[in-house]
């Protein structure tokens, strides 16, 4: 396909006008910056009443009330509700979930328990008709989830040692590629995925092909609504954008249409700021727009982002606490070339968060490099110490597996932007493993016998390293495997009942997937393995024999600290899992990864664990992700961050999680000593030889 | 699946990262600066703090949205008093 539309005109020509290619096009066409803060623009009047009207008309009250309000007749979908405005006159960028801001929706595909649940929790009921659709007629993913599990999976499930699996809500982590609905308009979109799937008719049936063109006629509807959703709010946008605001609105639309018809843990919006920024620029140069309606655009953006609402149980809380969404926009980052791809929208984007006030959402995402330019590295400093709403990631590992035009689904799964997916796969829990190493597979906390098969350790002599390192390999063999047999179930039933027809049209036709497992309580593992090797551990067993304590006695070195003793346990047990994760069987020849990651689950997996050799008591929360235990790295952040760099991101493609604070005065006693400060931390922490 | 001892586990990672010139570094920053008065007092106040956000794991979150559990949580953490 070859096309050259008016909307093109000014911009570089290159491939990206031949087929699909976001990348080639941003790469030819935009403005890196280096200078820094100071060309900035603040609110405008209209963009303080608006958020303004959004705190007292709504936020405020969905404060008090936990859910502002719910639809309990229309399952949501991409052109389900008529258009819906925080302020007709004044929204500057336009779309709703619903018709009303805040309003959540139905999303049944996922699983109705959860929907029903939800409602009455919210005071509401659902509509009989609706009801009777989903319980009686059409099958959710849930059900066909629980039609196939295993006894062995059920067993894991129900005693935590896995835990949040994605079997009753939408699994998310996958982002469509926005930004195509700008630069080619949707009817481009759909000729080439009918080409696509046309490409194939000749192919003798095999359950690949027939699924491959079943998907794509699921994405062309999904496309053909998207455009329908344009038409609900005034806007053609069959046809590419032709100026800044028609791109930052088409490609809102395209994530809308998402968030309209899909709830998945994660719903991140990509990479938008260096491609938005070439329609600035353009615009900017014509004279047609000044820096504060550019301002104004992004702080309309982010305003969108920041009402985004779906579904949710009391329950489902517990895992991700808070009503996150991961609205995850990555930014920055060095191209293969060399070249910083921080824009003055780049900026623009940090700057929402002073115009507007620190928010969680969008998960503003910084790919750090220490070759970034220094003007951005401090405005990132500044803001961070100003907001605590920043995260960063390693540009470099990211780059150099997954190239420059990758973004962070959730908090830290890297994938190339329309051409890869992540299979979520929550985690398993490698804390509580090591106590059925020990144990034999019984449950510390209820005595039930979980795993059958393995003997428990005999004696009441200390444990031995070499010996329980053995059953801990054994028992991860079990657990690994139950993990990845319920995760291959979960992504069969998900594509097949809850397909993201729109997310997906948004991606090349042949993609790549990967499957994300993921693992908690590292640092815990790390600590008793120390423990048991360095000082003397003694089991303590209740009267049926189970050990449910042990007494430590003499020092041993903490993950956490620099000490190579600890930090080298910790990485060895994340290679050990991800060598048996790779050796399972995985669902659509997905790639294995893993995260160490935990999201709010520590606490929750915490509460079902029992006590270890390190000291750490049952029932209490596990630290986050990759993190050291609480209060064990007591060599200050940098120690910190040197240790958990130390785990091998090669064996943890999906991403390794450090969550740190410091103080104020920790910093620094001025703001420029602090911004100074947190940017050698930073540069130290992500390119330690640097 | 293949059960290995520690001394193999290590050796084994040890030459695949020198095969891959294996630098060490952080993949993933969540950055907070914050007093640990600051949120206590919000634990006690939420009124007074709508919109206090931290880095709580891979996301960011209004703190007076947190459980108290996951609250309790994030006070037991680690704030560094020095770089």
């Amino acid at each position: 396909m070859t096309a050259d539309y008016p909307e093109w005109a000014g911009f570089a020509q290159g491939p990206w006008q031949q087929a699909i290619d976001v990348r080639d096009f941003v790469q030819r066409n935009y403005t890196p910056y280096d200078g820094d803060a100071a060309f900035l623009a603040g609110p405008t009047q209209k963009t303080l009443d608006v958020w303004q009207r959004l705190e007292d008309n709504y936020l405020s009250v969905e404060r008090r009330n936990r859910v502002f309000a719910v639809d309990t007749e229309i399952p949501a979908d991409i052109d389900a509700f008529p258009a819906g405005y925080i302020c007709k006159d004044d929204d500057v960028i336009v779309g709703l979930q619903t018709d009303v801001p805040l309003k959540r929706a139905m999303m049944p595909f996922g699983g109705w328990r959860m929907v029903e649940t939800a409602l009455r929790e919210a005071g509401a009921k659902p509509d009989e008709h609706v009801k009777e659709i989903f319980t009686k007629y059409r099958k959710t993913h849930n059900e066909a989830v629980f039609d196939i599990y295993t006894p062995r999976i059920r067993a894991a499930r129900s005693s935590h040692i896995i835990t949040g699996l994605p079997d009753a809500y939408g699994r998310g982590r996958i982002i469509g590629d926005y930004r195509r609905v700008a630069l080619y308009g949707v009817d481009f979109l759909i000729e080439e995925k009918k080409q696509a799937k046309d490409a194939v008719a000749d192919q003798p049936f095999t359950e690949h092909w027939a699924r491959y063109r079943e998907e794509h006629s699921e994405q062309i509807k999904a496309l053909q609504k998207l455009k329908k959703l344009g038409e609900i709010y005034g806007f053609d946008i069959s046809r590419p954008a032709a100026t800044a605001k028609e791109a930052v609105q088409w490609t809102y639309f395209g994530y809308l249409a998402s968030i309209k018809s899909q709830d998945g843990a994660a719903m991140s919006i990509g990479r938008l700021s260096a491609f938005l920024d070439v329609y600035f620029e353009r615009d900017l140069a014509a004279g047609t727009i000044t820096e504060t309606d550019a301002q104004e655009m992004i702080d309309a953006l982010v305003i969108k982002l920041r009402i985004v609402r779906f579904l949710r149980t009391i329950d489902y809380d517990q895992i991700f606490s808070g009503d996150p969404y991961w609205a995850t926009w990555s930014d920055a980052g060095l191209g293969e070339d060399g070249r910083s791809q921080v824009t003055k929208t780049s900026f623009r984007l940090l700057q929402t968060l002073r115009n507007l006030g620190p928010a969680p959402e969008p998960n503003i995402t910084v790919f750090w490099d220490p070759a970034l330019p220094q003007g951005y590295k401090d405005f990132c400093a500044a803001i961070s110490i100003e907001t605590s709403s920043l995260q960063y990631e390693a540009d470099d590992r990211i780059r150099s597996y997954w190239g420059d035009d990758a973004a962070i689904a959730c908090c830290v799964s890297p994938m190339r932007v329309g051409k890869q997916m992540q299979f979520f796969g929550a985690r398993m829990n490698a804390a509580k493993t090591l106590l059925y190493a020990i144990n034999g597979g019984r449950d510390e906390m209820s005595g039930k016998q979980i795993v059958e098969g393995f003997e428990a350790v005999q004696g009441d002599g200390p444990l031995d390293f070499d010996d329980v390192w053995q059953r801990y390999e054994q028992m991860l063999d079990w657990v690994v495997a139950t993990y990845v047999e319920a995760l291959n179930i979960i992504h069969y039933c998900h594509d097949k009942y809850a397909y993201e027809s729109i997310e997906m049209a948004l991606h090349d036709s042949e993609i790549l997937r990967t499957l994300g497992c993921g693992i908690a309580g590292l640092s815990i593992v790390a600590d008793s393995l120390s423990a048991i090797r360095y000082a003397t551990v003694t089991p303590v067993r209740d009267e049926t024999g189970l050990i449910i304590d042990y007494i430590t006695e003499g020092e041993f070195p903490r993950y956490g600290n620099d000490d190579d003793r600890a930090d080298e346990i910790a990485a060895v047990v994340v290679h050990t899992v991800m060598e048996k994760i790779r050796a399972q069987h995985l669902y659509r020849d997905a790639i294995p990864t893993q995260s160490v990651l935990t999201i709010t689950s520590n606490v929750v997996y915490g509460r079902a664990t029992g006590s270890f050799p390190s000291g750490h008591r049952a029932g209490t929360p596990f630290a986050p992700g990759a993190n050291p235990e609480n209060g064990a790295d007591s060599h200050g952040m940098l120690a910190s961050m040197l240790s958990v760099g130390k785990l091998d991101y090669h064996d943890a493609l999906d991403g390794i999680s450090l969550t740190n604070t410091i103080t104020p005065a920790g910093l620094g006693r001025t703001k420029d000593e602090q911004v100074g400060n947190l940017v050698g931390l930073l540069d130290a922490g992500f390119v330690p030889e640097n | 699946m293949a059960v290995k001892t520690f001394a193999e586990r290590l050796a084994t990672m040890q030459a695949n990262r020198e095969e891959r010139e294996h630098q060490p570094g952080l993949f993933h920053a969540n950055i907070n600066v914050l007093n640990r008065e600051t949120l206590e007092d919000a634990m006690e106040n939420p009124e007074d703090y709508p919109n206090l956000t931290i880095r709580v794991s891979g996301y960011a979150v209004n703190f007076v949205k947190l459980t108290k559990d996951q609250q309790r949580d994030v006070l037991a953490r680690t704030f560094h008093g020095n770089a």
